[in-house]
């Protein structure tokens, strides 16, 4: 590479400030403040970095901490973003005044990945970040989050995006925190615990993930959620885990307010949530803008998961794709025959799905129930153009009549082809 | 998507109209008006009234013109398939192209530098920072100060004090 200049000119420390900045920001930390030897001339250009990212790439091995404080200390202006991730910390002293010197200096985009090696107990946020009234990204792992009983003094009035992982809530209720967001757009809050009510109130929102525990849960006044994936963790604080909402069903409470959805993820522990209470035939509210529904880890021996898997079906008639994937559910019931009725019930109710094009099945163990379901789907989808079947590693030897079976089923679309994968086969059909 | 490239119609067709940029020593470029609107500097002029004949860029020499027309050109072209052939493969594409674009010497890459300042090209304003950033990376400060030509006014003790400040950047 052709790099030694043939003019002899200086060729960056004069360029345009702006420049110089953009040259900075794309460097690693460790070297954006090694340019201060270069020369006078350089001595403090680091020091105005609107980004200051300490991540893996930083390969900062000790004295983080203190490292990360001189660094804030010597730094003059706005800082927009602080990264911290990937780094394992020895303690989180300190954290708390760099959250509160940036909440003064109007950080914008706040990254906090809190790993506290040793065994040392998780850390909790403290209250000067609710200053960081700029905040239009938030990211946070490994903490424990006390949420403020009221909205008073809450409020990131900018925030767009908020991904919390690993989080502790303290405080039960997440509503009033999501409330007093009125521009956030995505919500993905995953492996968190302490919560019992979730009720997300966000006029601006368009997907939100959730996976962890909770007792509740409620959608009002989202009019632009059209992604939503629920996967609900068996623990939960206090009591049972299936806990009636009221009379009404869970079903009817928690899709309520989901209106305008298209894309729906739940898994199996969120059906069964959802099956506690009364499971009606068919939901209130038609879901005619869903096309996509994902059903992960599905009991297919479980009556009530099935029954919510059919009440969903009768209110989403415009599903193009449904993916599911099975799970053996060691407890369940021997006898399927409910399950069985169940279904040959369904399947003389008349033609549903006629949208549907694409099915996915996966690891699924070929039982009666299973190719019921099958059968079921391939009579009641006119316009089915493929169903991928790809089996549990276990059942590779009844796969052959796996096979056989699907083969004989009737099915409602001249055009549908079933594709049969070899276990973890990946398929790349669209 | 039913197309294939070779049937795929050109961004610039003969009847989309012209520009002529003329660089600081004289020379004459004529561009297509997508590529000349790379541009946000020039866009502005357009917008201002200035786009009639011959659009005068003062601060660029033909050397240069030339090579950053390059970039637009390419661009323009890049931005169409990406519209066509979807993203993933269009990205591919851009980043090598890029790539082997940007693989010149200090002296050139300071001129495309203080180019796409002028001319307001983000893209290319973006990639060539980020090549200087490249070229700095991981590098002692002895090798930067070479390859950059700045000189080090620094006595041997404020050196070691620096160095001494921030000893964890130096280890």
């Amino acid at each position: 590479m052709k790099t030694v200049t043939s003019s002899g000119c200086d060729r960056i420390s004069y360029l345009p400030i702006n420049i110089i900045e953009n040259i900075l920001v794309n460097l690693p930390i460790k070297d954006a403040v090694r340019t201060s030897i270069l020369s006078t001339e350089w001595r403090y250009k680091w020091a105005t970095l609107p980004k200051i990212v300490f991540d893996y790439e930083s390969r900062i091995k000790s004295k983080l901490i203190k490292i990360v404080h001189q660094v804030l200390l010597i730094h003059v202006g706005y800082i927009k973003k602080f990264e911290l991730s990937g780094l394992a910390l020895r303690s989180c002293s300190g954290i708390d005044k760099w959250i509160l010197f940036l909440s003064r200096n109007a950080i914008e985009e706040l990254i906090l990945h809190i790993d506290v090696g040793g065994g040392g107990g998780k850390y909790t946020l403290p209250s000067s970040l609710f200053h960081c009234k700029q905040l239009r990204y938030l990211e946070l792992r490994g903490c424990i989050f006390r949420i403020p009983p009221t909205s008073k003094g809450l409020g990131f009035n900018h925030l767009k995006r908020l991904r919390l992982y690993n989080i502790t809530f303290v405080g039960s209720t997440i509503g009033c925190l999501i409330s007093s967001c009125p521009l956030l757009e995505i919500l993905e809050l995953d492996d968190f615990n302490g919560l019992t009510d979730i009720e997300v109130d966000a006029p601006n929102l368009i997907l939100i993930y959730l996976c962890g525990s909770f007792r509740r849960i409620c959608f009002k006044n989202c009019p632009l959620l059209v992604n939503v994936a629920i996967y609900k963790c068996g623990y939960s604080i206090g009591g049972s885990n299936y806990i009636d909402q009221g009379r009404r069903s869970n079903l009817i409470k928690a899709l309520g307010g989901l209106a305008r959805i298209e894309e729906l993820k739940l898994g199996n522990e969120t059906m069964k949530f959802l099956a506690t209470g009364n499971i009606p035939r068919k939901l209130p509210h038609i879901y005619n803008h869903l096309r996509r529904l994902y059903l992960d880890c599905i009991t297919f021996c479980n009556l009530k998961v099935i029954s919510v898997v059919f009440c969903l079906f009768k209110s989403v008639p415009k599903l193009q794709r449904l993916e599911i994937s099975a799970q053996l559910d060691k407890g369940a019931p021997r006898d399927m025959e409910p399950v069985l009725e169940f279904m040959e019930e369904q399947f003389h109710s008349g033609c549903f799905l006629n949208e549907l094009q694409v099915v996915k099945m996966r690891y699924i163990y070929g039982m009666r129930v299973e190719l019921e379901f099958l059968k079921l789907l391939l009579a009641n989808a006119p316009v089915l153009e493929t169903m991928c079947i790809a089996p549990e590693s276990e059942v590779t030897a009844a796969g052959s009549n796996m096979c056989k079976e699907l083969l004989r089923f009737c099915r409602a679309s001249p055009k549908a082809k079933i594709l049969y994968f070899e276990p973890y086969e990946e398929s790349d059909e669209d | 998507m039913a197309s294939s490239s070779s049937s795929l119609p050109s961004p610039s067709s003969s009847s989309s109209k012209k520009f002529i940029l003329r660089s600081s020593d004289g020379k004459h470029f004529e561009v297509d008006e997508a590529v000349a609107l790379q541009s946000e500097m020039i866009k502005q002029m357009v917008e201002d009234g200035f786009g009639g004949d011959v659009i005068p860029l003062l601060n660029v020499s033909s050397i240069v013109l030339s090579k950053v027309i390059d970039y637009c050109k390419k661009h323009v072209e890049l931005d169409f398939k990406k519209k066509m052939d979807g993203d993933n493969e269009a990205h591919e594409e851009i980043k090598n192209w890029d790539s082997e674009y940007i693989n010149v010497g200090v002296d050139e890459l300071y001129h495309l530098i203080m180019a796409a300042n002028y001319l307001h090209i983000k893209g290319l304003l973006d990639l060539t920072c980020q090549k200087v950033a490249d070229i700095i990376k991981g590098k002692q400060p002895e090798q930067i100060r070479k390859i950059f030509n700045i000189e080090n006014d620094f006595t041997p003790e404020e050196e070691q004090e620096i160095r001494k400040e921030h000893s964890w950047a130096f280890e």
